[in-house]
């Protein structure tokens, strides 16, 4: 796809131009090819629509506290004996209908791991696309800085980076900035891949002749950069980012589980599964049960998406 | 079952000529256990709170002690009396010794006394600030008062008794303050002349105990185990499937949702029993204005109508019904009736979140205000829980509250007199470990400074002169008809004025495994010396 690169491409130019490749070309026939991604591509879409228009297709709004009544807390799904056609999927045990607390606790879910990839991308792309061009020392160091903390999980550096952020801040100060604590560490946790493979096809591109060309009639570096190679490279990224949200997910709902997130009034698909989690044995198996459908299901739908888009971006698995 | 382990590692042993096979001594019994919170300090003055004073009482031994009904009886000191109303002469045990080997004696005792009132003691009124402490002779001490106090060592129990040349020698001469900030080395070790020595203790993980040998209450030794292992579970799901498995033999406080099972389990059963501890809410009440608040140049809760608002947006018959599956007693006061004579005298505030809004306006908010609480996440029974429900239902009076709940020894370091009660709203239980109303009216009630000086443990910081003065009288007065008149006095203006909050007593449930026998006191305290584990 990006062999035939163009010297005087833009950047939106350059993406615009391979959304309308992607029309005819081999990434929409494999995906109907496959009815699993089909499926996954289907339940993805569906999840973040309904949790992107949470304000308007909830039942209730979990947010508003004075709407809570505790005596209607633990009831089960609307289905069972004893359930309440109010609250389809059963309450938890704040008396907060479930369906509209997971609702808005996908959105916030999703709102924090899409911010934090977009943390990670920036963060990684910048330093990759600057020592794969400028090499020297300032390479050598982001490279070990890269190397240190590859030997560390991600989760570790997410809880790292979070627990840094609330002795810094305090615990006053950070009221209401939990999401973008948990958007940084999040980010940070993950700039590491996308550094390394913007480097490395970086190292690639720089010594393209088109790239030369640039640098002897005197386009500024910064310019080469982001018209020239950052369109070039962006391929791997995109399929990255696409694994990568998965993995936010997932570190968001760990980071909330350990109740070190969103505080227990804002609902995450994390704190939903933390304030279940305490009736696992009780027989109310419904206040940890959807929520964790919903967090295990897009982190896998996501994650199929994203390695079809591997495979389908990559001419070697052809 | 146990005979063809035997057999087996018996065989398994001669098969294998291996040394390590079979060595273990087959009839090590432990008794392991699991709380939600923390054991942090070994330091018996750090912390007041009936959990950790409880796991130290079985290392540490005060010169009183109570018995399996809370009766005070004999345990450091022989004998007493009250040669008169301003002194008091205690005659000390002869041949105690402490953990390492040295002998109890007078000079302990004056030494344990002037510590237990340093500042970073959070058991500082264990002992009159004015009292004289003097040695008479190696195991004759004296407790000369500036004022009669008829219930002089009715909290000894709870203030351990410690070496005064070990706590020389491991810099341990001034408390380890409860500030969760980093322990001191000694605050890691222990050296008490109990019944059990702490072998190793990882705060916030295990902590393990083993029988001292040289204990000298022989007729006391009620247990057959030769190890005691304590360990944090703060997930109560966890809790409850580590007693199932039989991972634990005992869990407390068990989560109200796991009783039933736990009942039906075959080989596991829930101790139940009324417990003394009250559950509030504390209102700042001292300051000018509140720390956490967006009222700004006043302070709403010095105005009784808000606090009025505020007990009566409390629907405590849902928290009783929803949170606490009616395993908890609503109170109006803040002793528990079976420790007042006429506690059942007085009526709670009613819910009525119409006239709380009305009081609110009237007070000059009629949109509500902003507030923070804090609470404790793993101290009492349900306690976080407690406190969200709390937040929805002043939500319904206008009152937006920011919960934050927090580990116990977060809670405690900042909300408590370590932390200079650094809250303006927040949830606290207490016990009277005197079983007296005097102890609520002197800790929870009594005028205090920002450092605690009066009353350490009333959080809120409330104080009315008219009740110190009661108090005093209660402290002195020996005719119980009188006393108690004096009492119900004071907790009519407590109650008039909407001092705190309370909300109920929670009942008491260990969950145990039925190889377990062990008793079950009303405090709460879990004695490994009564302890009984069969295999």
């Amino acid at each position: 796809m990006a062999e035939t690169p163009d010297p005087d491409a833009g950047f939106a130019a350059a993406i615009l131009r391979r959304f309308a490749a992607i029309a005819e070309s081999h990434l929409l026939y494999s995906f109907t090819r496959s009815w699993v991604v089909m499926i996954a591509a289907v339940f993805a879409v569906t999840i973040i629509a309904a949790a992107l228009a949470a304000q308007w297709i909830a039942p209730t709004n979990p947010l508003d506290l004075a709407s809570l009544d505790l005596m209607d807390s633990r009831l089960p799904p609307a289905w069972m004996e004893g359930g309440d056609p109010r609250f389809l999927i059963g309450t938890d045990d704040q008396g907060r209908d479930l369906l509209s607390a997971l609702l808005y606790g996908a959105q916030m879910s999703i709102g924090i791991s899409l911010a934090a990839v977009g943390v990670a991308i920036l963060l990684g792309v910048t330093l990759g696309l600057i020592s794969g061009y400028f090499g020297g020392l300032f390479d050598t160091l982001i490279m070990r800085a890269a190397d240190v903390q590859l030997t560390f999980p991600a989760i570790l550096t997410a809880l790292l980076v979070n627990g840094a952020a609330r002795a810094l801040l305090g615990d006053q100060r950070l009221q209401g900035g939990e999401f973008w604590v948990l958007v940084v560490s999040i980010g940070l946790a993950f700039w590491v891949q996308y550094a390394r493979t913007v480097r490395a096809s970086t190292l690639q591109e720089r010594h393209r002749d088109y790239v030369q060309a640039a640098r002897l009639i005197g386009v500024p570096s910064w310019k080469i950069l982001t018209g020239h190679v950052l369109p070039n490279v962006l391929g791997p990224v995109t399929v990255i980012a696409t694994i990568n949200l998965a993995l936010a997910i997932i570190t968001e709902a760990t980071l909330s589980f350990l109740g070190v997130g969103l505080p227990p009034s804002h609902p995450s698909l994390g704190t939903l599964v933390r304030v279940g989690n305490d009736f696992l044995m009780s027989g109310e198996w419904w206040i940890v049960f959807f929520p964790g459908v919903v967090l295990a299901g897009l982190a896998l739908a996501v994650n199929i998406l994203g390695d079809w888009l591997r495979e389908a971006l990559n001419p070697k698995l052809r | 079952m146990r005979m063809r382990k035997v057999v087996l590692a018996a065989l398994l042993a001669a098969g294998l000529s291996s040394v390590t096979l079979g060595v273990e001594p087959a009839a090590a019994t432990t008794f392991r256990y699991a709380f939600q919170g923390d054991l942090n300090s070994l330091d018996p003055y750090t912390l007041n709170e009936t959990f950790s004073l409880g796991a130290l009482a079985n290392v540490y031994e005060g010169l009183t002690r109570r018995d399996e009904n809370l009766k005070i009886v004999p345990a450091l000191a022989e004998s007493w009396e009250i040669v008169d109303p301003l002194k008091w002469r205690f005659h000390l045990r002869k041949g105690v010794k402490f953990h390492n080997g040295e002998d109890f004696t007078a000079d302990d005792v004056v030494f344990s006394a002037e510590r237990v009132r340093l500042p970073g003691s959070e058991l500082a009124t264990r002992l009159p600030a004015d009292a004289k402490v003097v040695k008479v002779d190696d195991h004759t001490v004296d407790f000369v008062l500036a004022s009669p106090n008829p219930i002089l060592n009715a909290e000894w129990d709870s203030w351990s008794i410690m070496s005064k040349s070990w706590a020389e020698a491991n810099g341990a001469t001034k408390p380890q303050p409860q500030t969760g900030k980093e322990l001191n080395n000694f605050a890691l070790k222990a050296n008490g002349t109990g019944p059990f020595v702490i072998v190793s203790h990882e705060p916030g993980v295990k902590t393990v105990y083993k029988p001292f040998a040289g204990w000298w209450d022989k007729a006391n030794k009620k247990h057959n185990v030769d190890e005691v292992v304590f360990t944090t579970i703060k997930s109560p799901a966890t809790r409850v499937a580590a007693l199932l498995s039989g991972e634990v033999d005992l869990i407390e406080p068990v989560p109200v949702q796991d009783m039933k099972r736990i009942q039906d389990n075959p080989t596991t059963d829930v101790l139940t029993g009324p417990e003394l501890r009250t559950i509030h809410f504390f209102m700042d009440q001292k300051r000018d204005e509140l720390l956490y608040s967006n009222v700004k140049g006043k302070n709403p809760f010095k105005d009784v109508r808000v606090r009025k608002a505020f007990m009566e947006a409390i629907d405590i018959e849902a928290i009783k019904s929803k949170v606490m599956r009616n395993l908890a007693v609503p109170s109006a006061l803040m002793i528990s009736p079976l420790l007042y004579s006429r506690g059942a005298e007085f009526k709670r505030l009613a819910y009525d979140p119409a006239d709380a809004k009305k009081l609110l306006a009237e007070a000059g908010y009629p949109d509500g205000f902003e507030l923070t609480m804090h609470c404790p996440n793993d101290r009492y029974v349900n306690d976080e829980a407690i406190c969200q429900a709390a937040t929805s239902m002043l939500a319904r009076i206008g009152v937006k509250v920011t919960l934050q709940a927090q580990p116990k020894a977060q809670f405690f370091g900042r909300a408590g007199p370590a932390g200079g009660y650094d809250t303006s709203f927040g949830m606290l239980g207490w016990t009277p470990s005197s079983f007296d109303s005097f102890n609520i009216l002197q800790n929870n009630a009594g005028c205090r400074d920002e450092k605690g000086n009066g009353g350490p443990f009333n959080y809120g910081g409330y104080c009315n002169p008219k009740v110190d003065e009661l108090a005093k009288q209660v402290l002195v007065e020996t005719n119980a008809a009188k006393r108690d008149a004096l009492i119900y006095d004071a907790f009519k203006i407590l109650i008039d004025e909407v001092a705190f909050i309370p909300l109920h007593q929670q009942a008491l449930a260990w969950g145990v495994s039925k190889k377990v026998k062990i008793p079950q006191r009303a405090d709460n305290s879990i004695i490994f010396a009564w302890a009984q584990k069969q295999d």
